[in-house]
């Protein structure tokens, strides 16, 4: 409760009276938000509670409340099954509210430098070159295996291969599909396939022609020899694609049957759309290695070979990486290679992020019908009928051919045969706290790429994500090496049996800057995210994207451009 | 009683005649003769040139079409990256014959590489004409008038050379978008300033010598001066400087296509093969070993008859 008295403002007089020293700029921080957002208030106690006016803004959250120094309550607005999957990912990590404020919610002060509760603190980020972890020997759990854990990074996987050969890295992430071989031929190393717990797809957007044809939009999806993509361009553990989610995702729809391969009725079809053939066409992709897309380049070419029979004259042009995801979802791409790993293993986390109220642009103008369905299994607490609801999603993205959902890719992760606590996770989010290494007193760790920041809050990218769960947790967290659930911050949570009150209990632990967690630290790291129009709403770029994937909407949105 | 004053003769005897020039070539071609290396750069070259105009002829199979689908193939499992099968070295006689293997797409790597050819001599030959063609105008040109046409050419010239070449290049490409033709267009246009000095240069010292103040003074056009008098005798660097610029041309090519600048997939540019087998070089590495050799082979062959040419053309070094 100490802490909690030290950052409420109508607690001030009374903090002073008890002697609390209150720092200054927290003072000013709490004031600030609490001047500025009708949402904020602060009980005599010195408790915040975050709430919006009513459920009518469209998310999901209705309030989150420090009940006290150790209990957080969220209201929903809707009874919600994924919730505990949802509060277990790395965005919603908790901060300590002071460092929130004293960043101003963002910044390289903010995501150069997050502080967490986690089992390594951030040492150095050198840019460019690696960054380092150092042991945080306050953790609540248990402690690091080595003092020191280094991330580094190397887009090309043969280059990966080679430095884990040389020894001079302890693991790697996504090694290439032709070296699975190699690596598990040679005794020095060790191979852990990850499932494919991802999605690759060839986008499809309507708003743009000839894909505002629908006869073309199926002639694509029964031109795509899956299974030849699969057989000769993905690695071990990985399978076809029939509907938009892996099958060890729940909402996965049992003997579905997509758009078989019939490259005659591909053709019939193109014939029947009444477009002067061939058509031209642009396909888009990034070279960029990911778990459910480990060889960009051949599949866009072998794609390119597949459609060139049935009259469609394909011109693949590659693009960087960030450019290529902002025009996908700003809907200025026609066709495209994408993909989705799991976040958190729930249908919505597939469904609702492509084609729900709060996706992108990606596939053009959405479909009503889809997210009405996509809300309503998403509020129903019923698992049969949340699998028929999904079942009718799956339905209507093939009959209306909205993306041709290809593979789930297999992927891995390699290690020296010497490091002890070796796991991947179907996530991918290793964690380094339980690797030890009998030859030194570090960790090193290679993945494809740098991460643009570290607050986690405002990142998507999994290079970013997988630094970011070592430094900072959520209030719950995966197991290691799976998708269940387990405690994190919270070591206790429960749900009424409504479905829209959940409670959660935190531990005793400690932030990196030595400062005690608590409830209101909770609420602020969600606060700050929720609320689009709260002074700390800063992050990296300002988009919070996950928010959106996870809650369905901001509260007080900047209203739309006219 | 006034006397018309007479004309001075002037002396043209130095103007290159017909017969002279076909002597100079004939010589020159003597001189190409007797230097080993150029002999080898001619034959090279002259090789690359046979496969690359017979290579719809030779090449086994189509080089954009994956071997995936074909029944002669099934059975044969992973295709992709398959290395080289030859049957004379042991390949089983059952499994078709692919001299450089299959690329990551299960294409035919002997046929790609063939096609590849074609590609290179292309952006080799077509960059270097339009930056010599451009390179040489704009160098005349400066070197004849000087003044103020001169000072203006010459320095947006020293803009251009101050960029790496290749940075240049890729600026180009980037604004132009990537392809083969914009890849073409751009290195054609880093190679400019080159030629544009080399001819000034020849063109400043030969404006000079007496043949020309002869016809200039015989009242010729400053078109027949330019084209006629002095350009056939600046040209001599210039064929060197062509010849030695098809090989970096050709690199240059590559280097675009292997950072995605250049020749856009399916086309089976070597650079773009180079490209697309990097990752693998350990796994497997003919995806990079043929291509790579390819455009090795090719540039050697343009520096070796470069580099014989200047030495033919070289007086002091006939000499010797």
């Amino acid at each position: 409760m100490k802490k909690a008295l030290r950052f409420a403002s109508a607690a001030l007089l009374a903090a002073a009276a008890l002697g609390i020293a209150i720092p200054a700029f927290a003072q000013d921080g709490i004031s600030t938000m609490e001047s500025n957002s009708p949402n904020m208030t602060v009980s005599d106690d010195g408790l915040i509670t975050y709430a919006a006016e009513s459920c009518d803004y469209g998310g999901q959250i209705l309030s989150i409340t420090a009940v006290d120094a150790s209990t957080v309550q969220f209201q929903l607005c809707g009874p919600d099954g994924a919730f505990p999957q949802k509060v277990a990912f790395s965005s919603v990590g908790i901060q300590p509210l002071e460092h929130l404020v004293a960043t101003g919610g963002g910044g390289e002060a903010l995501y150069r430098n997050p502080i967490g509760t986690g089992p390594y603190s951030l040492g150095q980020w050198n840019l460019g070159t690696e960054i380092v972890l150092n042991r945080f020997d306050g953790y609540w759990g248990d402690p690091a295996g080595e003092p020191t854990a280094i991330f580094r990074w190397l887009p090309e996987a043969a280059s990966r291969l080679v430095e884990l050969q040389a020894g001079t890295v302890d693991g790697i992430d996504n090694p290439g599909p032709g070296d699975f071989g190699v690596i598990a031929a040679d005794p020095n190393l060790s191979l852990h396939e990850r499932p494919g717990l991802n999605i690759f797809y060839l986008g499809l957007n309507r708003d743009i022609a000839p894909f505002d044809n629908l006869n073309v939009r199926l002639a694509i999806a029964h031109a795509i020899d899956k299974q030849r993509i699969v057989d000769n361009f993905y690695p071990p553990g990985s399978s076809v694609a029939n509907q938009f989610m892996p099958p060890d995702i729940f909402g996965w729809t049992e003997g579905f049957e997509d758009s078989a391969y019939d490259p005659e009725l591909a053709q019939q079809l193109l014939a029947e759309s009444g477009l002067e053939l061939p058509l031209e066409v642009t396909l888009n992709y990034r070279d960029v290695v990911r778990g459910y897309l480990p060889t960009p380049g051949t599949v866009a070419q072998d794609i390119q070979a597949q459609l060139a029979p049935i009259g469609i004259n394909v011109t693949i042009e590659v693009m960087e990486s960030g450019t290529f995801l902002d025009a996908s979802d700003a809907g200025e791409l026609s066709l495209y290679l994408l993909g989705w790993g799991a976040d958190y293993p729930d249908a919505t986390n597939f469904m609702d992020v492509h084609f729900g109220r709060g996706a992108s642009a990606q596939f053009g103008e959405h479909y009503t019908e889809i997210e009405d369905l996509l809300i309503a299994a998403g509020q129903e607490s019923d698992p049969a009928v949340r699998l028929e609801q999904y079942a009718q999603v799956n339905a209507l993205i093939r009959d209306n051919a909205i993306t041709v959902p290809i593979a789930h890719g297999g992927s891995g992760v390699a290690y020296r045969a010497v490091i002890e606590g070796q796991n991947v996770s179907p996530l991918g989010n290793e964690s380094l706290a339980v690797l030890s290494d009998p030859d030194d007193d570090n960790i090193i760790f290679m993945q494809n790429g740098e991460p643009a920041g570290l607050y986690c809050a405002d990142e998507t990218d999994g290079e970013a994500l997988r630094v970011c769960e070592q430094i900072t947790e959520p209030l719950l967290g995966y197991e290691i090496g799976g998708t269940a659930v387990v405690p994190a911050l919270a070591s206790e949570w429960s749900a009424s049996e409504d479905g829209l009150t959940w409670t959660f209990n935190l531990r005793e632990a400690q932030f990196h800057d030595g400062s005690a967690l608590d409830a209101n630290d909770v609420v602020i790291s969600y606060a700050v995210q929720w609320d689009a129009s709260n002074p700390l709403h800063v992050g990296r770029d300002g988009s919070f994207t996950y928010w959106t994937y996870l809650f369905a909407a901001f509260l007080n949105p900047p209203p739309a451009a006219e | 009683m006034s006397t018309t004053p007479p004309v001075p003769k002037l002396d043209t005897s130095q103007a290159p005649s017909h017969t002279r020039q076909l002597g100079a070539l004939r010589e020159l071609w003597k001189n190409l003769r007797r230097n080993k290396s150029a002999n080898l750069g001619m034959i090279i070259i002259a090789f690359i040139v046979i496969i690359a105009l017979l290579a719809p002829v030779i090449a086994p199979y189509d080089p954009l079409q994956p071997m995936l689908d074909r029944q002669d193939h099934r059975g044969l499992g992973r295709l992709p990256g398959r290395p080289p099968c030859i049957h004379v070295l042991g390949c089983p006689a059952e499994e078709p014959q692919h001299f450089m293997g299959l690329d990551l797409n299960a294409r035919d790597m002997f046929s790609r590489v063939l096609w590849g050819a074609q590609y290179s001599l292309v952006v080799g030959i077509s960059s270097v004409a339009i930056g010599i063609i451009i390179g040489s105008l704009i160098g005349m040109v400066s070197g004849y008038f000087g003044g103020w046409v001169d000072g203006i050419l010459m320095r947006i010239m020293d803009v251009l050379l101050a960029f790496p070449s290749l940075i240049l290049a890729i600026a180009i490409v980037s604004f132009a978008g990537p392809g083969l033709q914009n890849a073409l267009v751009a290195i054609a246009i880093v190679s400019i300033p080159v030629y544009a000095r080399l001819a000034r240069a020849s063109v400043l010292s030969i404006k000079e010598m007496e043949y020309v103040t002869a016809n200039r003074a015989l009242g010729a056009t400053h078109g027949r001066m330019l084209f006629v008098q002095i350009l056939p005798n600046a040209l001599t660097p210039l064929i060197v400087q062509a010849t030695l610029g098809i090989g970096s041309v050709v690199l240059e090519a590559a280097a675009l296509s292997f950072i995605g600048l250049g020749a856009q997939p399916p086309l089976p540019e070597w650079g773009a093969i180079l490209s697309e087998g990097r990752n693998y070089v350990f796994t497997s590495p003919h995806l990079v070993f043929f291509p790579g050799i390819a455009i090795m082979i090719t540039v050697l062959g343009f520096n070796l008859l470069g580099d014989g040419l200047r030495d033919a053309l070289d007086p002091r070094l006939n000499r010797n």
